[in-house]
């Protein structure tokens, strides 16, 4: 009896390990790919900066839903980067002032310091 | 014994209701504490204090009105007043005074104050230095004896009176280079006697909890601080560039920015000035400057009054240095910005041969070791900055006027300014002192920038309204000048009255614009002698969000004034028959 209820006890703790193994094997299988936005804020006319703006909507929604994984957001200009841990709100992104001039150095720095990114510019 | 105790009781019972009488009616018996009640809580929002002032005040007020109809404005011709040109007695002289004697070469030279304020201590760098050499009797190769004078006044009005022609020092020394291209561009030629005589830069003095904030994420240098106001992290004040220094060059190095020459080195042109990438960043930037000042005197006394609202103002790092030792600023950051402050030395020519020699010999002692060491212990230092030589390049004189401009076209942004002007004419002003004011509001009328709205309230025994808030235009300008030939001294002075109207104008106007800037200049020569008092509308003006410059032109309550000025970041100006000129041209300039 003590035999029997050993090896049940042993059969139900291996499968449960089992489970644990293949949810932890898809969810590294299937995770959502995580990548850097990198948001360009040189001046941009109003009418591109929405567009910028729904870019980066259509992006935080997917991260809400899980799809994607937003790991950082760095808005960049020709002074400085603002490195945003969490994705900031849409709302924020679009009432954003943008202002002086494109810093291509920078953008290829930042492309380079986050190999899976997107950026998001309104500069050709 | 019955009726004895009867008595006694009623007696007991009428006294107790005599006693309640007379509380109860001390409790009414004065007929002001009604007013000072309703207006001593605290009023927090703009509401309240509209709503307190349309209930409350402006019921005791008799207001008139005196508009000027458009058909009587369309008359008047509008006839461009040439800029009065500063009043060279009005900049103390110091040193050597000027000699006639011919064993004498004698050098007037024109300094910014910084180093040639003899009120300071460690400010009057230069007079200390002028005073040795003159005890050193040096003499030219014909014999005389040179003397120096040094003249304290601000870089860009030492500028404007040398290009003018109505001064014609020996010598001049302004904060920076940018004065001298400037000078160039006017067509004054000038010739180098020495390219520094003291170290010094300048760079902005930044409240602690905002430094350690930048300083938590790495070296805070001016792209990052740049930055994080343009992101509306910061707010901040400056001078008016037409005369600071600190703030020219602040313009000047915010533009550089922009056009992205600090990446490839290149000087600003006035051409860059026409892209939107300069325009975006300017209006960004313009949007957390709080205050804009007549001198940085005015931004250090709002800063220490309150660092959270004002977070940043430029400063020479000299007085920086001196003034982190003072309590309220020892935990300020400081970051340098733009060209140096090295204070070059030039001379003119119509300077004789023996006043070039003399100069030479002059700059030769400034900047020899004992001097410089006394400078260095005055705050005038080698900065890592200055070591690292990673300066702007110096523009031409046409970018720095043209920057200047797009400065005064462009300074507030989308927003619209709401100024009231509220003139006292009590009978006090009678003469030259309403005359001087109203020459001084004509030739201010020029500087105020067409889309802005002015208005105009004077006060004798009751204020009355002259001119109503309106866009400025041709028409407005004209209504301005007949409002303004119109004004004549008589009566008390209800200062308070015309304050309450001029600000019930303004808070109509910012019900339907409630992203405008709103501010108010009172010009009062004399203490309030009728109407109401500052008790009764103390709380009104605080919660009103509108900006107040009180000009103290002559005898007047200047506590009160003070009092008024600090309820929203400002500074009293104390303006006279010489000065309000100069004082009214600078407001317009810098607020209109």
């Amino acid at each position: 009896m003590n035999s029997l209820n050993t090896r049940l006890m042993l059969t139900l703790g291996m499968s449960w390990l089992g489970f644990l193994v293949t949810g932890l094997a898809i969810n590294q299988v299937f995770a959502p790919a995580a990548i850097a936005i990198l948001i360009d804020r040189s001046y941009c006319p109003p009418a591109q900066w929405q567009q910028v703006s729904q870019q980066y909507d259509a992006l935080y929604q997917q991260h809400q839903r899980q799809d994607i994984q937003i790991q950082a957001v760095v808005l960049f200009s020709s002074l400085a980067n603002d490195l945003r841990p969490s994705p900031p709100a849409p709302a924020e992104i679009q009432g954003l002032a943008t202002y002086g001039q494109p810093n291509p150095q920078q953008q290829q720095q930042l492309e380079a310091d986050y190999p899976k990114h997107k950026v998001l510019s309104c500069s050709p | 014994m019955k009726s004895h105790f009867k008595f006694n009781v009623g007696f007991a019972i009428g006294l107790c209701l005599s006693l309640l009488v007379a509380c109860a009616g001390s409790v009414s018996v004065s007929p002001t504490a009604p007013q000072t009640a309703t207006t001593a809580a605290p009023v927090n929002t703009i509401e309240q204090s509209d709503r307190i002032l349309r209930e409350q005040l402006l019921p005791q007020i008799a207001v008139q009105d005196a508009l000027v109809p458009d058909y009587v404005a369309d008359k008047v011709v509008v006839t461009a007043l040439e800029d009065p040109l500063p009043q060279l007695d009005d900049y103390p002289l110091y040193g050597a005074q000027p000699s006639a004697d011919a064993k004498t070469v004698y050098l007037e030279i024109f300094s910014s104050a910084e180093k040639a304020n003899a009120e300071r201590r460690d400010e009057r760098w230069l007079i200390d230095v002028a005073e040795a050499f003159n005890q050193q009797q040096q003499t030219v190769k014909s014999g005389a004896v040179i003397q120096v004078g040094i003249r304290n006044i601000p870089s860009g009005l030492g500028a404007q009176l040398i290009a003018a022609a109505a001064a014609k020092p020996a010598g001049y020394t302004p904060s920076n280079e940018l004065w001298l291209q400037i000078l160039k561009q006017r067509g004054t030629p000038f010739t180098p006697v020495n390219a520094a005589l003291v170290p010094n830069s300048t760079g902005f003095v930044v409240e602690s909890q905002a430094y350690q904030a930048l300083a938590a994420s790495g070296e805070v240098t001016f792209d990052r601080l740049l930055d994080a106001i343009l992101a509306g992290q910061l707010t901040l004040g400056y001078p008016n560039p037409y005369s600071s220094s600190s703030a020219l060059n602040l313009l000047y190095t915010i533009f550089w920015q922009a056009a992205g020459h600090n990446k490839d080195g290149k000087p600003l042109t006035a051409a860059d000035l026409q892209s939107p990438q300069i325009g975006s960043m300017f209006t960004a930037f313009q949007n957390q400057v709080l205050v804009t000042t007549q001198t940085t005197l005015d931004l250090k006394d709002i800063f220490l009054r309150d660092q959270q609202k004002l977070q940043a103002f430029p400063l020479d790092y000299q007085s920086y240095a001196t003034l982190k030792q003072t309590p309220g600023f020892e935990q300020t950051g400081y970051v340098p910005f733009g060209v140096p402050h090295s204070s070059p030395l030039v001379s003119f020519k119509w300077n004789t041969p023996a006043q070039q020699e003399a100069l030479a010999k002059f700059a030769a002692f400034a900047t020899a070791a004992p001097m410089q060491q006394a400078a260095k212990t005055l705050g005038f230092e080698t900065t890592p900055y200055l070591s690292a030589k990673k300066f702007p390049p110096v523009p031409t004189g046409t970018v720095l006027e043209s920057a200047q401009s797009f400065w005064k076209q462009r300074k507030d942004g989308d927003r619209t300014v709401y100024m009231m002007l509220v003139i006292d004419t009590s009978g006090s002003m009678d003469g030259d002192r309403l005359d001087v004011v109203k020459k001084a509001l004509r030739l201010a009328s020029g500087a105020i920038n067409a889309g802005n709205q002015v208005g105009l309230v004077t006060f004798g025994d009751a204020p009355v309204r002259r001119m109503k808030l309106a866009p400025f235009n041709q028409l407005e300008q004209q209504r301005l000048l007949v409002a303004i030939d119109d004004l004549k001294a008589d009566g008390s002075t209800a200062m308070y009255d015309g304050l309450m109207v001029g600000l019930a104008d303004l808070l109509e106007k910012q019900k339907a614009d409630p992203n405008g800037r709103f501010s108010l200049m009172l010009l009062s020569d004399g203490e309030v002698t009728k109407g109401l008092r500052f008790a009764q509308v103390q709380e009104v003006l605080s919660g009103s969000g509108v900006r107040i410059y009180p000009i103290a032109y002559g005898e007047v309550n200047q506590q009160e004034l003070q009092a008024i000025a600090t309820l929203r970041e400002g500074s009293v100006y104390d303006g006279n028959p010489e000065t309000v000129q100069r004082l009214l041209k600078d407001l317009f300039q810098t607020n209109l």
